[in-house]
């Protein structure tokens, strides 16, 4: 990889239906908020290049998720290759932060990647502009609980957001551009000596194979 | 064309990632070697494995990511060597342009631009159709990205192409990956890039519904099933082109035409013809899923304004098996959302506004407009709302008369939850719903019952929402709804729920996924009319009337915990469930609660039993009680508040007030007695107590006659049914006779509570008091057992000497007045002046001055004499020394005659204990004297008995062994003995602490 050329890094964000897992991407990527409620259909992904620690430009592929199963019908092949992952929730509703872990599991399990223990994950609560009241009592707590006892006492980064306002939203997607870079170089680091190899060996046989016309 | 079994595709999958993984790397190295056409080739190669036809579609979505992956690596590729082309042309330019400044841009256009357009005609050689435009899509749309680029042309070229790929998965596909190419290319600057741009997406969308709904008749028909699978799985690339359009228009904004509004354009040029596709295609499954989506993407206020059409020429049109019902919920979901999310940014805007207006005042203006403009169109017409509803579902209904009735039932539930959340008080348009129902759907259904389970849900839900029950007043449909429901366990539930709800339990809102918008805590609600009360017993009557289970089997319910019995009537079985809904009623009595007017209320309480709750006799020996001491409360109430003002205002006639209250104590009377009527055989007790509690509070508001008359009910209900009915409480049986405080049998016990009443009783004249103590002394004497007669006996001793006033300051007992006035002539000219300033000083507290009477006891007579002039410190107690020494005499003969000599004992000690206190109190005819020949004769008898008991011990002694009964007997006697002594001992002990202490019991000799 030449200094020149872009890193791009693919970033999934997960989470219920509702908890504004669109509007935290387009905050970010476009600066928009809409009130309107819309449903993502299936998966759909926007690009953002971003500079981070200082000089480095990196292409932030963002892929923003379907919450409602229905709408999930062609699986979540695009989970793989991610290099990092937003579990997201949204502070007024804690059945939304008790499927995090939910989340977590079924994004290890379909994405297939090679350091389960090790992947970069973030937790983002999002609408903290709403009134104190109608928040989740005793939030933090619950958090600690889930964090320390249900998603392996790893410490993934936490923030918390508001979409609406764009609050902390820059923040958190400069963290997760950071632990998506770290990711991705040290996926460079195993992988490529393998797909080296792999290369080399299925080559011949490739040659062989014809290409013929069927449509 | 048969597809391969799963494992085989598994292994065909992972071949293809395999070589596409292999070519991606291999393009890669090309393109960093800058050798483009060999790169371009490897590209092909791993393009090649998209026209399989093997794999299943989500297997192919897989392909289809990776493939997405390395196609974008390529177009980076492409996009920075063109850049870099461009600058280094720049350059050149630059370069020329200082030699020679005149001539400038004629080259530019001509030498960019052909690299990416060479390489788009390039790639039009390609072999196979599917490499060939994918390769063409990634080219074109990375051209497309360059400035100068001729968008459009390449556009329409590009969707033209499209259409040589009729397979419909690849296809599909394709379409999808020319969509998520363009997302971001499309252009809308003026109207016309607009216009096309919207033309490019619908004509994509179109081309991929026909391949879509194409798939469901490709292949042998046995395969119907699986390719109904495979296009679900398929549907969200058709979706996508729905998604694009909504993005787009939101990202348009007009662009200078004043007169564009994106709603009006959806409404004129994006619905008509998406919507028209929709019923066009005659696809159950694109249809549910396309308006599904329909809904979703697209905003609220888009649907507000095509509602009408929408539901009137799309819902009608669509293929007759969909389920109109899942759309309309969809829909109204999506507008129950919409109005909460909408609410919130209400109460937002005005907290903001409270905000603003503290702030100054040249902002505030323009923050003002501001947040009205958020919140303008917030205005969504109910009414209107409905009525278009409403209209639609008429026409469905006549539209298509088999319908099934979950249909009906769904959509009228979502139309209630519609109308509950945005205007819970808008009760016309539920009472619409309810009237249809009760008129059109479940008459046309009474052989199946099974239906009426939906129905069930439709009532539920207002129930649970509104804030309170009482709303359900304004539904008058809502009752004749309800009634038509056949099965009362339905109706059952329905009552279940509103009582629920008026007695705020909580109940797990299944049913409910509307949350109202209050969570206060709960609030009890009055019923203060009779109106009200009919409002809502009418609801309960069928838990009144049908309150058993008809078919109870005792084998199978297990959980029966008693039966209850009527006189001559059947048996009742009861269960924990009954007794649950019993209890419900009684809180629901408390309600029935006017605080303004306690005359009304009585008046509500009667007519809630004459007209609900007397309709069950079974029941209302649960009901009834509840019923009764609410109205005594009342009446108590009303009595004191009436005695005060008397007592102010003595010269106002009263006699209307009296009236009532006379009439009241005859209606619970009648009440009291109704209950007796239906279950005096096995609650008897129950009612002696209520008739105890109705004469206690006449006897208080010094209504003696009534008051006279409940005590004679009293001794009817203990005449009639007491007297005899002991050995039909098993837990009366184990009894002690020993145990002085452990109760007794049933008749003895009543005989303790109506003398508890009466030794309370204070505004009877003394004839009436005599003649009632007396004849409960009487039955006293006349119990069964000898221990009773005798205990009952001595209890009643007390209530021919009063300890306590009880009175109020000032007030004088009638029961003594006249024993006052007798003894007064008598004893007229007798006047003590040294008593006079004792009773003085002891007016504040008689509990106190009972126990320093024992001082003054010998002359307590003339005490009473000397309070003719001090009326206020005057003692007035009701007292009849003789009688209390008849009664003890009477209580020592019953106890010497028992022939168990150590229950005569007991008794014996017991009747010391009783003379003790009538000392103590200052009855001079029980002296020392008489308390001395009492121990005396204790004495004696223990001396008697411990020969025997000695005796006793040894001979258990000597026959250790030989019986163990007999053993056990003499232990027992033995125990019994002890107690008796241990007792005697504390109440001679007792006296010589009193002796010392108090200077009482003078004379007594221990």
């Amino acid at each position: 990889m030449s200094g020149r050329k872009k890193t791009l890094l693919k970033v999934i964000i997960l989470g219920d239906s509702g908890v504004g897992k669109t509007s935290l991407m387009q905050q970010f990527v476009n600066s928009k908020f809409s009130h309107q409620y819309k449903a993502t259909i299936g998966a759909d992904f926007l690009t953002k290049e971003i500079t981070i620690d200082n000089n480095k430009q990196v292409s932030l592929q963002i892929w923003d998720t379907a919450g409602q199963e229905r709408f999930q019908s062609l699986g979540v092949a695009f989970y793989r290759g991610a290099d990092c992952c937003v579990l997201c929730y949204d502070v007024t509703n804690e059945k939304s932060l008790n499927n995090l872990t939910s989340w977590k599991d079924e994004f290890l399990v379909q994405s297939n990647v090679t350091n389960p223990q090790d992947f970069p994950f973030i937790i983002i609560g999002n609408k903290i502009d709403v009134d104190e009241n109608k928040k989740i009592p005793s939030l933090q707590k619950k958090l600690q609980n889930i964090t320390s006892n249900q998603l392996g006492g790893l410490n993934y980064p936490v923030f918390e957001t508001s979409a609406k306002e764009g609050v902390n939203v820059e923040a958190a997607f400069e963290v997760i551009a950071k632990m998506a870079l770290q990711q991705e170089e040290l996926n460079d680091a195993n992988g490529h000596d393998v797909s080296d190899d792999y290369n080399d060996a299925i080559n011949i046989h490739l040659e062989s194979e014809p290409s013929n016309c069927a449509c | 064309m048969t597809l391969p079994s799963i494992s085989e595709q598994k292994a065909i999958l992972q071949g293809c990632l395999n070589n596409i993984n292999h070519q991606s790397n291999l393009m890669k190295q090309c393109l960093n070697e800058n050798n483009l056409l060999q790169g371009l080739k490897h590209c092909s190669n791993f393009l090649n494995e998209l026209r399989t036809n093997q794999l299943s579609p989500k297997q192919y979505y897989e392909m289809y990511i990776l493939i997405f992956d390395s196609l974008e690596s390529l177009s980076n590729h492409l996009l920075t060597s063109h850049n870099s082309k461009v600058q280094k042309l720049k350059k050149r330019q630059q370069q020329q342009q200082q030699k020679e400044p005149g001539s400038v841009n004629t080259s530019f256009d001509n030498t960019t631009s052909p690299f990416l357009s060479d390489l788009y005609e390039l790639v039009q050689y390609s072999g196979n159709i599917i490499p060939r435009l994918y390769m063409m899509i990634v080219i074109g749309t990375t051209y497309m990205a360059t400035s100068e680029a001729p968008t459009k042309e390449i556009m329409k070229d590009m969707i033209e192409m499209c259409h040589g790929v009729q397979h419909p998965i690849r296809g599909l596909f394709l379409r999808y990956y020319l969509s998520q190419r363009t997302k971001h290319l499309l252009p809308f600057s003026n109207s016309i890039d607009f216009n096309e741009t919207i033309e490019f997406l619908i004509a994509n969308f179109i081309e991929m519904n026909k391949l879509w709904v194409r798939l469901q008749h490709q292949g042998h028909s046995s395969e119907r099933e699986l390719r109904y699978r495979e296009r679900k799985e398929l549907k969200i690339l058709v979706g996508s082109n729905l998604v694009r359009l909504s993005q787009i228009i939101d990202d348009y904004k007009g662009n200078k035409d004043e007169n564009y509004s994106s709603i009006v354009f959806y409404k004129t040029k994006i619905f008509p013809t998406i919507t028209e596709q929709i019923i066009q295609c005659r696809d159950h499954l694109a249809q549910s899923y396309l308006i599904d989506v329909l809904i979703q993407i697209f905003p609220d206020d888009f649907h507000f304004a095509t509602l009408e059409n929408l539901l009137n020429n799309v819902f009608i049109n669509l293929h007759p098996l969909l389920k109109k019902s899942e759309l309309i919920s969809t829909l109204i979901d999506r507008f129950i959302t919409y109005n909460k999310f909408q609410s919130d940014l209400a109460t937002e805007v005005d907290e903001k506004l409270a905000v603003t207006d503290d702030i100054k005042e040249s902002k505030e203006t323009q923050s003002h407009e501001q947040v009205e403009g958020e919140a303008e169109h917030f205005n969504v017409d109910v009414d209107e709302l409905f009525t278009i509803f409403w209209n639609f579902y008429l026409r469905l209904y006549e539209s298509d008369p088999e319908l099934p009735m979950e249909e009906h039932s769904t959509i009228l539930q979502f139309y209630i939850k519609l109308s509950l959340v945005y205007d819970p008080k808008n009760f016309r348009n539920l009472d619409t719903i309810y009237k249809f129902a009760t008129e059109n759907l479940i008459t046309s259904d009474k052989e199946s019952s099974d239906n009426e389970e939906l129905w069930l849900q439709l009532l539920v839900v207002p129930i649970r929402y509104f804030k309170s029950v009482k709303d359900l007043f304004n539904l008058p449909f809502f009752h004749e709804f309800y009634l038509k429901l056949t099965n009362k366990s339905y109706q059952k539930q329905i009552s279940l729920e509103i009582i629920n709800k008026f007695l705020g339990i909580s109940t797990n809102d299944e049913l409910l996924d509307i949350s109202p918008p209050t969570t206060d805590e709960f609030e009890y609600e009055y019923l203060t009319t009779t109106d009200e009360i009919d409002g809502i017993f009418k609801y309960l009557l069928v838990l009144i009337k049908d309150s058993q289970q008809q078919q109870l089997n005792t084998a199978k319910n297990l959980g029966i915990i008693k039966t209850i019995k009527v006189n001559n009537g059947d048996n009742g079985l009861i269960t924990q469930e009954f007794l649950d809904i019993q209890e419900k009623f009684c809180k629901i009595i408390h309600l029935i609660e006017n605080p303004v007017d306690p005359f009304k209320n009585l008046s509500n309480l009667m007519y809630a039993r004459r007209k609900y709750l007397n309709k069950n006799s079974q029941n209302i020996i649960y009901t009834y009680p509840t019923l009764i001491n609410k109205i005594l409360y009342k009446l108590k109430i009303i009595g004191y508040m009436s005695l005060k003002l008397k007592k102010r205002n003595p010269k106002v006639d009263y006699s209307n007030q009296d009236l009532l209250i006379t009439t009241n104590f005859k209606n619970v009377s009648i009440i009291i007695d109704e209950l007796y009527q239906h279950h005096q055989q096995y609650s008897s007790d129950l009612i002696l107590k209520l008739y105890l509690n109705a004469a206690t509070i006449a006897d208080q508001l010094k209504q003696e006659s009534l008051a006279y008359e409940l005590f004679n009910q009293c001794f009817i209900v203990y005449e009639e049914n007491l007297i005899l009915s002991s050995h039909q409480y098993n837990y009366y049986h184990h009894i002690n006779p020993h145990d002085s405080l452990g109760g007794g049998s049933l008749p003895y016990q009543s005989i303790l509570l109506i003398g508890n009443k009466l030794i309370n009783s204070r505004y009877f004249n003394k004839e009436n008091y005599e003649s009632l103590i007396t004849k409960l002394t009487l039955y006293g004497s006349k119990l069964l057992k000898k221990q009773d007669q005798c205990r009952s006996v001595y209890y009643c001793a007390h209530l021919w000497w009063w300890c306590e006033n009880l009175l109020p300051p000032g007030e004088k007992s009638p029961t003594v007045n006249e024993v006052k006035a007798e003894e007064v002539s008598e004893a007229k000219t007798e006047k003590q002046p040294e008593e006079k300033v004792e009773t003085s000083e002891d007016k504040t507290d008689e509990a106190q001055n009972a126990d320093k009477q024992d001082d003054a006891e010998p002359e307590e007579d003339v005490d009473v004499e000397a309070g003719e002039e001090v009326e206020e410190d005057e003692e007035s107690l009701y007292r009849d020394d003789k009688r209390v020494l008849e009664c003890l005499q009477k209580a020592l003969r019953v106890a010497d005659s028992c022939m168990d000599p150590y229950l005569s004992l007991k008794l014996f000690i017991e009747i010391l204990n009783r003379c003790l206190i009538f000392n103590v109190y200052g009855n001079a005819l029980i002296d020392s004297r008489y308390i001395n020949g009492l121990i005396d004769l204790i004495t004696t008898n223990i001396d008697n008995l411990k020969t025997d008991d000695n005796e006793a011990a040894f001979n258990i002694d000597i026959n250790d062994a030989a019986n163990n009964g007999v053993e056990e007997d003499t232990d027992k006697e033995a125990k019994l003995f002890r107690q008796s002594r241990n007792l005697f001992d504390r109440t001679l002990s007792y006296i010589r602490d009193q002796q010392i202490n108090e200077n009482r019991f003078e004379g007594i000799i221990v």
